[in-house]
C-alpha cells in the first residue's frame, strides 16, 4: 500500500476538516453445497476514500484507481459535493474535538489462511456430517479477508491495522416423515486457520443436527400459560444487540438511518432512563481479544474503549462517533466504523453482551417450577424503533421442576425492549460470544460483530405471541 | 492506469490453458446523496472499475474479483495455477456457447449529469409533514464483456429516491426508481410518503387476530423481495427454498402471475446479457398460479434438466426485474371488498424460521391503516405479520391494475408490483 498517496489526498485538499482511508484486501469465498464446491471465489481490492467538511457540509468520495489524477478527482469531488450540500443546509455539520493517535496495531495469524486447502476442510466438514440422521441438505459459506488500512486527517491522527478475519454460515436442513427443521449457524473469528480450528465445528454441528432430529422426533408444544424463560447465552446475545445496541446507537436517535435502519425507541434526554430490573447491565467493547468484531481504533482515529450501554437496568450510554458525539455534545467513544474503502464510517456496535451475574447455570434450572430453556433461536426480527422483537426458539426444552424435560417446538418469545429486560430475575456467572453480521448503513455495510452474554430467567413470559 | 479489456483478459486466460473464461469489466460511477431532519447529511461519489474473471478447467472453476487492478496478471496467473489442485464441481456443466446477438438498448446518460444535490433538495421542499429523511442515488456504469465464445458490450444508468416522512406519531415511505431522468418524480415520492404520514396520526396498538391484508406497491414488494432467493435454482437445490419440489404445482391463487423480466425498458436492473453472456429474457416463474420455472444458468439448467433463464450469476441464478401482474381492479375497488383489514404500507425484517416451508415474519413499519366494511376508520401500531408464505400466496384475493417499480433498502431488486389483497392473514403482538 503505497500511504503516500494518502497523505498527498490530505495535501490537495482545501477543506476545513478532510481524512483519507485506504484500503487493501485479499479474500476467499468457498461454498460447498451438499458435499461439491459450488463456489470458489478469490478477492483482491484496494482504494481510497477521502471525506471532508466545508462550511458545515460533508462530502465524501472514492476510488480504486491509485493515481494522483484519481485522487485529485476525488477531492475535487468531496469538496465540491461538501459545499453543495453546505449551500442548502441550515444546520451545520460538525465533529466533537478528540485526542488524536498515531498507533499501529496486527492481528498475527500463526497458520497462514493461503496455506490451507480450505475447499478440502469444507468438504471434509460436509462428509463427517453425511451420516448423521435425517441430514438432507447441508450448505456451508466460508468466507476469510485479510485487510489492512492506514487512516489519516487533518488533526494529526495516523493509524494502521492489519485484521484477517474468518467466517463461516452453516444451513442444515432436517427431515423426518415430511416434517423439517432447519438452522442457520453463524460462527467467526479474528487470526488465522488456527482461529478456523478453534471453533470446533466437527463437534458442535453434528451436535446441532441432533438437536434438530430430536425436536422432530420428540418435540413438545410450549405451554401456553405465563411461565420463566431462560434464555441461553444466544438468545441473550441477539436480545443484547437488537434491542439495546441498536437503540442506543446516537445516529438512529437522531433520525440519521431513520429511512433505512430505522430509528430509536430512545430520544437524547433518557440517559438514565430505567428500561429494566437492576440485573441489567449491557456492555460493549471492542477491544475483546480474538472477538469478531475487534478493533483498538476505530475509523475516526478514535482509540476504542469499553462501553456500558445498561447499568443497573437504566441507560448509560450511547454508542458515538464524532458526528454524532458532535450533535449530542457528548464526544465520541471510538464507535464509527466503515466495512470498506468506499464506505462511510458510521456508528456500529461491536460486541455487546449481557454482563454477568452470580448465578450458576444449574441453579437457575433448578428453581425454576415451571418454565423452558431457550438455548438457541432461529426466525427474529424486530421493528425499526427497537421495541416490538421476536425470537423464536431452535434448541429449546421444557422445565419442570427444576428438571430438564423434552424438547419444545419452535416457542416464540415476543416482547417489548422493556417488557423483556424488566422480567430479568437471575443472571448467570459465565458469558459466551457469539460471531454475527450486523446490517445498516446505506449502501449496506455488513460489519462483523459479536453478541452473547450469560444464561438468563424471564420470569411470568407468556410464549406463542399473542395468536390470533 | 492499466488499460483493460475483457477480450484480452480472455484470451490472456485461454493462453494460460483454461477450457473456458469469461470477463466482465464494470466502470462504475454512482452518486448518493443522504438526508434526514430536513437537511442532507452526506452527499457521495463512488468510482470504481471492478474485474470479474470465471476461468475454468474441466470441472473446475474458479471466480475473482479485482479491485487492485495492478494485480491481474499476478492474480490471473495465480487463479489458473490454483485450478489443477482445486476439487472438482459435479454442480459444474460449462457456460452458455453462443454466439449470441445483443439488441439495443437505451442508456440515460443524463442520469450520469444529473445534479443529485439539487434534485434531492427539491425532494426535501416537497415534504409537507414535519421531517424527511431518505436516499437518492444516481447510477452509471459500463460494462465490457467477454467470454470464450461471446463478447458484448452494455450502459446502464439509474435513478433512485427512498423517503421517509414523519409527524410525531407517524411516518409514511415513498420510493421513486426510473431507467431515465424524465421519468424519476422524487417530489412525488416525498409528497407520497408525507400523505402516509399525516393519514396515519393518532394510531392505536394493534390487536392480535385473523384479518384481510391490503398491500400497497411498496409493501407487497418488499415483502416479496424478502423471499425472492426462493425461486434462484441454486437455493433451491440448497432446501432454501419454499418452492422446493413444486414445479408445475399449485403455489399460489389462480390471481396470481409473477415473471422474471431482464429487458423491459424501464426496468432499472436491465441488462442486454447475464453474466455468462446469454441475452436477458422474459420467464414466467408463477402463471396463474402455477410454479412454472426458477431462474437458472448454464449449470443449474442442466442439474435441472432445463434451459438457462439467462439470470446467472456465475453461481447462484439471480432476478433481474420481477412483474407482479396486475388484476382488473382499482384500489377504490380493493379497499371495498374489506370488512375487517389492514391497509399496509411498508414492511422490513421479514424472516424465516425455515426455508422449506416458508413459515416467516415480518414487521409492517410506517403508516399501518384499519379497514372496517370497506372504509379507511383509523391506524394502529406495533403489529407483526406472523404466517406462511404459501398460504399467503395461495389467499391472493384480487389486484390493482397498475404497478409501481419498488427497489430500496430493504428491497434488494426491483419489483413492479400492483395493490394486492389478501385474506385471512395472521397478525400476532408483545405479549408483555
Amino acid at each position: 500500500m503505497d500511504e503516500n498517496l494518502a497523505h498527498y489526498a490530505l495535501q490537495q485538499s482545501k477543506a476545513d476538516y478532510a481524512e483519507a482511508r485506504m484500503e487493501e484486501l485479499r479474500g476467499l469465498q468457498a461454498v460447498v453445497k451438499n458435499g461439491n464446491l459450488d463456489i470458489y471465489q478469490l478477492a483482491s481490492q484496494h482504494g481510497l476514500s477521502v471525506r471532508v467538511i466545508i462550511d458545515g457540509g460533508l462530502g465524501f468520495a472514492s476510488t480504486n484507481t491509485l493515481d494522483k489524477e484519481s485522487i485529485n478527482h476525488v477531492v475535487e469531488k468531496a469538496q465540491k459535493l461538501a459545499r453543495a450540500s453546505a449551500a442548502r443546509n441550515k444546520e451545520k455539520i460538525g465533529l466533537s474535538d478528540e485526542k488524536m493517535h498515531t498507533a499501529s496495531y496486527e492481528i498475527p495469524q500463526k497458520k497462514n489462511l493461503e496455506d490451507i486447502d480450505r475447499s478440502q476442510e469444507l468438504l471434509d466438514l460436509n462428509n463427517h456430517l453425511q451420516q448423521e440422521k435425517g441430514l438432507v441438505f447441508q450448505l456451508y459459506q466460508y468466507t476469510d479477508e485479510d485487510r489492512t488500512k492506514y487512516y489519516i486527517n487533518t488533526e494529526g491522527a495516523e493509524i494502521r491495522s492489519r485484521i484477517p478475519r474468518i467466517g463461516l454460515l452453516a444451513i442444515l436442513t432436517v427431515i423426518e416423515s415430511n416434517n423439517s427443521e432447519q438452522c442457520q449457524l453463524q460462527y467467526g473469528g479474528i487470526g488465522g486457520w488456527e482461529t478456523f480450528q478453534g471453533l470446533n465445528l466437527f463437534e458442535r454441528l453434528p451436535e446441532e443436527v441432533r438437536v434438530l432430529y430430536r425436536i422432530l422426533k420428540e418435540g413438545v408444544k410450549a405451554p401456553s400459560e405465563p411461565v420463566s424463560i431462560i434464555v441461553g447465552p444466544e438468545v441473550a446475545g441477539i436480545t443484547a444487540h437488537e434491542s439495546c445496541g441498536h437503540p442506543l446507537e446516537a445516529d438512529r436517535i437522531l433520525g440519521r438511518e431513520a429511512a433505512q435502519a430505522g430509528e430509536s425507541f430512545v430520544n437524547p434526554t433518557m440517559i438514565g432512563t430505567t428500561i429494566g430490573s437492576e440485573l441489567v447491565n449491557i456492555a460493549e467493547d471492542p477491544t475483546i481479544e480474538g472477538s469478531y468484531g475487534y478493533y483498538l481504533y476505530d475509523d475516526e482515529g478514535i482509540k476504542a474503549r469499553k462501553r456500558m450501554l445498561i447499568k443497573e437496568g437504566k441507560i448509560n450510554e450511547f454508542l458515538s462517533n464524532r458526528e454524532t458525539g458532535y450533535a449530542l455534545n457528548g464526544g465520541s467513544n471510538g464507535a464509527a466504523r466503515a466495512m470498506a474503502f468506499d464506505r462511510e464510517p458510521i456508528v456500529r456496535m461491536a460486541n455487546t453482551y449481557f454482563c454477568a451475574g452470580d448465578y450458576t447455570q444449574d441453579e437457575l434450572i433448578e428453581e425454576t417450577k415451571k418454565g423452558v430453556l431457550m438455548k438457541s433461536f432461529t426466525e427474529w426480527n424486530i421493528d425499526d424503533t427497537r421495541f416490538n422483537q421476536r425470537y423464536i426458539g431452535r434448541e429449546a426444552y421444557l422445565i419442570e421442576n427444576g428438571e430438564i424435560g423434552p424438547p419444545v417446538v419452535r416457542p416464540i418469545l415476543e416482547v417489548t425492549t422493556t417488557g423483556f429486560y424488566s422480567s430479568v430475575d437471575a443472571v448467570a456467572d459465565e458469558i459466551v460470544l457469539y460471531a454475527g453480521t450486523c446490517g445498516k448503513g446505506d449502501p449496506v455495510q455488513g460489519a462483523p460483530t459479536s453478541m452473547g452474554g450469560p444464561y438468563m430467567r424471564l420470569k411470568d413470559i407468556r410464549l406463542g405471541g399473542v395468536r390470533g | 492506469m492499466v488499460e483493460l479489456s475483457a477480450s484480452r483478459l480472455v484470451k490472456e486466460a485461454s493462453s494460460m490453458g483454461v477450457d473456458e473464461a469469461v470477463c466482465q469489466i464494470i466502470n462504475e460511477k454512482s452518486q448518493q446523496v443522504r438526508f434526514s431532519r430536513n437537511e442532507i447529511t452526506v452527499a457521495k461519489e463512488f468510482n470504481t472499475v471492478n474485474a470479474d474473471i470465471f476461468v475454468a478447467k474441466g470441472n473446475r472453476n474458479t471466480k475473482f474479483t479485482l479491485q487492485n487492478l495492478e494485480k491481474i496478471e499476478e492474480d490471473m496467473k495465480r487463479a489458473v495455477k490454483l485450478l489443477d489442485k482445486m476439487q472438482e464441481s459435479k454442480d459444474y456443466h460449462g457456460i452458455a456457447h453462443g454466439p449470441f446477438e445483443y439488441r439495443k438498448r437505451r442508456c440515460d446518460m443524463s442520469i450520469a449529469q444529473a445534479d443529485a444535490v439539487g434534485l434531492t433538495h427539491e425532494a426535501i421542499e416537497a415534504c409537507e409533514a414535519e421531517r424527511i429523511a431518505g436516499v437518492l442515488y444516481t447510477r452509471y456504469q459500463e460494462v465490457d464483456f467477454a467470454s470464450t465464445f461471446t463478447e458484448g458490450s452494455d450502459e446502464r444508468a439509474y435513478i433512485e429516491i427512498s423517503c421517509r416522512a414523519s409527524e410525531k406519531d407517524s411516518s409514511g415511505h415513498g420510493v421513486s426508481c426510473s431507467a431515465t431522468l424524465k421519468d424519476f418524480n422524487g417530489v412525488k415520492a416525498a409528497e407520497d410518503a408525507s400523505d402516509l404520514a399525516k393519514k396515519s396520526h393518532n394510531p392505536v396498538k394493534g390487536e392480535e387476530g385473523h384479518y384481510d391484508l391490503l398491500f400497497t406497491p411498496l409493501c407487497f414488494a418488499t415483502l416479496m423481495s424478502g423471499g425472492l432467493y426462493s425461486v434462484s435454482a441454486f437455493f433451491v437445490d440448497s432446501g432454501i427454498s419454499f418452492f422446493y419440489g413444486k414445479i408445475g404445482k399449485k403455489v399460489a391463487s389462480e390471481k396470481f402471475t409473477m415473471v422474471n423480466d431482464g429487458m423491459m425498458e424501464n426496468g432499472i436492473f436491465s441488462t442486454k446479457f447475464d453474466k455468462e453472456g446469454v441475452p436477458t429474457k422474459r420467464t414466467p416463474i408463477i402463471k396463474e398460479g402455477v410454479l412454472e420455472n426458477f431462474l437458472h444458468n448454464t449449470s443449474t439448467a442442466k442439474k435441472f434438466g432445463t434451459e438457462t433463464t439467462a439470470n446467472a450469476g456465475l453461481d447462484a441464478p439471480e432476478p433481474q426485474n420481477v412483474v407482479i401482474a396486475g388484476g382488473g381492479k382499482s384500489t377504490d375497488d380493493l379497499v371495498s371488498e374489506v370488512k375487517k383489514g389492514l391497509l399496509v404500507t411498508n414492511t422490513w425484517y421479514t424472516r424465516f424460521q425455515n426455508f422449506m416451508t416458508g413459515d416467516f415474519s415480518t414487521i409492517p413499519r410506517d403508516a399501518i391503516l384499519k379497514i372496517e366494511d370497506g372504509a379507511i376508520t383509523g391506524a394502529v401500531r406495533n403489529i407483526r405479520i406472523s404466517d406462511n408464505m404459501l398460504r399467503l400466496l395461495e389467499n391472493v384475493d384480487g389486484l390493482s391494475r397498475d404497478q409501481e417499480q419498488i427497489h430500496w433498502w430493504e428491497c434488494d431488486y426491483p419489483v413492479f408490483s400492483p395493490y394486492v389483497l389478501v385474506k385471512d392473514i395472521n397478525i400476532t403482538t408483545s405479549t408483555k
